[in-house]
């Protein structure tokens, strides 16, 4: 007997459905299927995939490993933007992933919560973020299945941008042989033109930042501004190696860490200790407890590059294309 | 973010309860305005002084009640853990 899954592209197309109980669709832009459970008005129960068929980050970019989380500035609940502050307003609620529904808490403390902006970078919406002493962040129960603790490999995906010369990280914590606080030092984080790769622990590795290959748009300036809307990945790998790639495959060859500690999705934000949060921009940010494919990471790429338009050079005067992998 | 440094720690709560009291806090999730942090530097010259973060955006901005001219940046050489650079 041929049957037929009902495919939606998105929730605003769903919620235009006029469903009985009981039907289900199949929507594309969150690989959800979602059945009614209810009329007048219509409820829909949502469950995620399991993974099979990999995760569709916009409906036509898919990647083969689904993340631990997804969280979007667009869509503040993790499914449209019903849940987003009106614009220039703090965020009071919590940050909902797009997979797993995992979320932060939401802040309590007026001054530590960052501001929503409806349009950005090719007018897409961001949370803003003050740095320094008592900035902005979001914690989250790292103690959940999808926050961590992650040993060995993973890869953070942040697409963010730097304001002013602050301090600027994706944040989040680690557990393992410290010199300094625990869960308080980030994987990556940017001080005074500086990238640091877990502060704090033994070692610091630490180093300039990544230079671009050198090509057309790029001028002759060749190393990375972080106070452009840019692509940037945390990885480390299953030989616990963690790198920074700014924009694709551009890293600094001489910065590698070699930290085995624990990663947990701790505070958002947090670059070392309390007192050195984030100063910038965040559009979006995910988090998976492996090394992506080379092909996965293209994707990831590709996508970013649909979303956010092509890549942009050191100084922000011209495009430079995202480098693959 | 802009910040005002504040030599009591009764001078801090005073001006937080202000604050509070002006946007309506407690307020839904909003429990508080602002946690309370020391300059820990004992090398800097304004060592135990105490850290009051001015928002300068989002719902409790609040940069236009104070006097601009005792509103500071963030410095890192108010911690003792700052990064030797």
């Amino acid at each position: 007997m041929a049957s037929t899954l009902i495919t939606v592209a998105d929730t605003s197309a769903r919620d235009a459905l006029s469903p009985a109980i009981g039907d289900t669709v199949y929507q594309i832009d969150n690989n959800k299927i979602n059945v009614c459970s209810s009329l007048g008005p219509v409820v829909w129960q949502s469950y995620d995939s399991d993974g099979t068929g990999g995760y569709a980050l916009d409906g036509s970019n898919t990647i083969t490993a689904v993340p631990n989380f997804h969280f979007d500035a667009a869509k503040i609940n993790g499914v449209d933007a019903s849940g987003n502050p009106s614009n220039a307003a703090s965020l009071t609620t919590a940050w909902t992933s797009k997979t797993n529904g995992a979320a932060t808490f939401a802040q309590g403390t007026g001054a530590q919560q960052p501001t929503w902006y409806s349009s950005g970078t090719s007018s897409e919406s961001y949370l803003s973020t003050g740095g320094g002493s008592g900035g902005d962040t979001l914690m989250a129960d790292f103690r959940s299945t999808f926050m961590g603790p992650i040993s060995g490999a993973f890869t953070m995906m942040g697409v963010m941008e730097q304001v002013g010369t602050a301090d600027f990280s994706m944040g989040g914590g680690v557990l393992g042989a410290v010199t300094s606080p625990t869960w308080q030092t980030s994987p990556w984080w940017n001080n005074a033109g500086t990238d640091y790769n877990y502060y704090g622990q033994t070692g610091a590795d630490s180093g300039a930042k990544p230079t671009f290959a050198s090509g057309s748009g790029n001028g002759s300036t060749a190393v990375a501004s972080y106070t452009v809307t840019r692509l940037f990945m945390v990885v480390r790998d299953s030989s616990n190696n963690t790198r920074l790639f700014v924009d694709g495959n551009n890293t600094n060859t001489a910065n590698v860490a070699t930290f085995t500690g624990d990663l947990l999705m701790s505070n958002m934000w947090q670059g070392y200790s309390t007192v050195y949060m984030s100063q910038g921009h965040t559009y979006e940010m995910a988090l998976w407890d492996s090394d992506l494919s080379t092909s996965d990471k293209n994707t990831l790429i590709t996508y970013v590059n649909s979303r956010y338009g092509t890549g942009r050079n050191a100084d922000d005067t011209d495009d430079l294309a995202r480098a693959t992998f | 973010m802009k910040y005002k440094l504040y030599a009591t720690l009764s001078g801090w709560t005073s001006r937080n309860d202000s604050l509070e009291s002006h946007f309506g806090i407690p307020n839904g999730n909003t429990v508080c305005y602002a946690e309370v942090s020391q300059v820990t530097n004992p090398d800097n010259s304004d060592y135990e002084k105490y850290i009051m973060p001015v928002c300068t955006e989002g719902t409790w901005k609040c940069d236009d009640r104070f006097n601009a001219s005792e509103l500071v940046n963030w410095d890192e050489d108010w911690f003792a853990d700052a990064p030797e650079l």
